[in-house]
């Protein structure tokens, strides 16, 4: 399962980097390029639509990270502080933290 | 012109201001007390217990993000600079993209400050010390910084021009400052940035509002006005012209960018702020959240820079400060009837507080930030301390702000009236090569060892404080020196140079420590690989 989470969990960080390193570069571009933004291409396509589709992409993919932490807590839920623990053993992971994930669930919100 | 555009500011009804900073400071110093800590819990005072909800962790972590220089500075550029004022906008909102992937193992990591984390990959104190080096390396100028340039607005608002009026008030908002973390820790802090944020958004959506009723909701007619009255006209939609044509002004104005989307995430204070959250999950959702309230509250700086300049005009900004500061402050006096009319007195103080709760929210943060480290990294976890402590960890940290709100009024009141914008891109500077760096290869490279993690954190605060010294900007050479020009580094900002070189510094350390690596260290990097995918210390929060 941490192989797992691992595998999907860096691909999506590469992911959002991505979108957001393309973004900063299609902000910068125009200052660095200098001339009428909306004219200036990059790639073909206009700065500013290359731009608004970055943003766009960048915030699909924040959603997907967030889809997947819930279904990463979802996963882990059922398996209780017990199995969670072996499964972090089995990891190398020996120290005990001082509270696990799900010791008091909601508890003490405020 | 100078005079005119002071005198407009200093027209209004000083006694609707005053009131409205009173008011504010009883509810924010009630907030932080009435939020306290209960007992003497390191975790609850430094983290507030980690039982944040996403909700109210991204309205405080936007309460924290929008700090007075963001405030100022943004309405300031795109009124004086156009689309180039827009792009830093939009760099404010790509590090928090950033931010995101970086919330999630950071928060899964525990801990309560910057040292923590470094501790759970490498032993001895080393690390420890270098993060705390690392963060009030950053802290203390942020803090100087914020505080100066709060006491600067707060003495224009209230009427008055002489400096002794400047450090007086610097000093008020100081003692202010640093009474809120003491008192209320993260928990009662939290309230106070989330006051802060609501009454940001709320002050600047209706400046917005009554920015475009101006105009009759015609944004072209705003635009076209805003370029012929700030004296560039066609050059004012144009990118590349913030910081000269030249190809050296267009690298330094994307060196200020860099600096902006890499350091502002790595600020300390906004580092902790993520560990408040309940679990990964839930420190993303905050930076979602976040997302959100700031590109609002950008968009409302973006078009009130725009109504400045459309507005007041480029000429009377300059001559009300050649920084444009008082750009927000400006429009907002023009808009409802402005000082003739009771809302318009109204909305100018709404703005006014929104900037004062700022400095509250944002240097009350890196102050508890500050610290929290010192307490935890360098008092209770130096070598000569672990056997015995004679005091809590909570006491120290109340200490350690007390002195460190004392340092940085001390210098702010030193520095009032110099530039600000020279110490913001020196802190955001430092935070990206130093902290950045460290973080990035402390969460994603297994080959990075103790030295790696030095050699990057000395090296990037080094050459991030360094370079800037033998800039144009600041006046070294004019200072000590008079015929001896030290300007050879020609970026004001110095991340296109440090950043990379900072990346350098760890790789090489790491090679060159990697003798030393032994079988502990190979264990503890599993074990803080496993701790950032399943989590520590964490406790739901939806």
């Amino acid at each position: 399962m941490l192989a797992e989470m691992r595998r999907v969990s860096g691909k999506l960080d590469r992911a959002v980097l991505i979108a957001v390193a393309l973004c900063f570069t299609l902000t910068v571009a125009p200052g660095l390029v200098g001339g009428d933004v909306f004219a200036a291409k990059v790639l073909g396509t206009p700065v500013t639509a290359g731009f608004l589709l970055c943003l766009i992409l960048a915030l699909a993919l924040l959603w997907s990270v967030d889809r997947y932490d819930r279904r990463c807590v979802r996963s882990l839920e059922p398996l209780g502080p017990q199995a969670r623990d072996a499964e972090s053993t089995r990891a190398g992971h020996v120290r005990q933290a001082p509270h696990t994930l799900f010791s008091r669930p909601g508890d003490n919100q405020w | 012109m100078r005079a005119l555009a002071l005198s407009a500011v200093s027209s209004y009804d000083h006694g609707f201001v005053v009131v409205g900073f009173m008011i504010f400071i009883v509810v924010a110093l009630f907030l932080a007390i009435m939020g306290g800590p209960d007992g003497d819990s390191p975790e609850e005072f430094a983290v507030g217990s980690r039982t944040l909800t996403p909700f109210k962790n991204g309205a405080a972590l936007s309460g924290t993000y929008l700090a007075t220089t963001v405030l100022l500075n943004v309405t300031a550029t795109v009124a004086l600079v156009g689309f180039d004022g827009i792009t830093v906008a939009v760099d404010l909102l790509l590090s928090l993209g950033l931010l995101a992937v970086l919330a999630r193992p950071l928060r899964q990591s525990g801990g309560r400050t910057l040292g923590d984390l470094f501790a759970l990959r490498f032993s001895g104190a080393a690390p420890r010390i270098a993060a705390a080096v690392a963060t009030l390396a950053v802290s203390v100028p942020f803090l100087v910084i914020q505080l100066s340039s709060a006491g600067d607005v707060t003495a224009q608002l209230l009427g008055m021009s002489s400096i002794g009026a400047k450090q007086t008030c610097t000093v008020v908002l100081g003692v202010l400052v640093v009474l809120c973390p003491m008192l209320g820790g993260m928990k009662g802090h939290t309230l106070v940035q989330i006051l802060s944020c609501a009454v940001t958004v709320v002050a600047l959506g209706v400046a917005t509002l009554a920015l475009l009723a101006h105009f009759h909701g015609d944004f072209g007619a705003l635009v076209s006005q805003a370029a012929q009255n700030s004296g560039q006209h066609d050059q004012y939609l144009q990118p590349g012209h913030a910081m000269g044509t030249t190809s050296l002004g267009r690298l330094d104005h994307l060196g200020l960018q860099l600096a902006l989307v890499l350091g502002t995430p790595c600020m300390p204070h906004i580092l902790v702020r993520i560990q408040a959250s309940g679990d990964g999950a839930a420190a993303r959702r905050s930076v979602r959240n976040a997302c959100f309230i700031v590109a609002a509250v950008c968009l409302t700086l973006v078009l009130l820079g725009f109504g400045a300049a459309a507005v007041v005009g480029g000429g009377a900004i300059i001559d009300a400060g050649t920084d444009g500061n008082s750009s927000l402050l400006l429009i907002a006096h023009s808009l409802l009837g402005g000082s003739t009319s009771a809302l318009g007195n109204l909305l100018f103080t709404a703005v006014a507080c929104a900037a004062f709760l700022s400095v509250l929210s944002v240097v009350g943060g890196a102050t508890l930030t500050a610290a929290s480290s010192i307490a935890r990294d360098v008092y209770l976890h130096a070598p000569r301390r672990r056997q015995s402590v004679p005091r809590g960890e909570v006491p120290v940290a109340r200490a350690a702000a007390a002195v460190l709100g004392c340092v940085g009024i001390f210098i702010a009141v030193v520095l009032q009236g110099a530039s600000t914008a020279f110490g913001s891109q020196l802190t955001m500077g430092i935070a990206a090569s130093s902290i950045l760096p460290a973080l990035i290869y402390s969460l994603y490279w297994r080959g990075y060892n103790r030295t790696g993690l030095v050699w990057t954190i000395y090296g990037g605060t080094i050459l991030a404080l360094v370079l800037p010294v033998f800039s144009p900007r600041s006046d070294t050479s004019s200072t000590f020196v008079p015929h001896v020009d030290f300007a050879w580094f020609r970026f004001q900002s110095p991340a296109l140079v440090s950043v990379p070189l900072a990346f350098l510094l760890g790789w090489m350390g790491s090679r060159m420590g990697r003798s030393r690596t032994t079988a502990t260290d190979e264990r503890r990097r599993l074990e803080a690989d496993t701790l950032q995918l399943i989590g520590a210390g964490a406790e739901r929060t939806g």
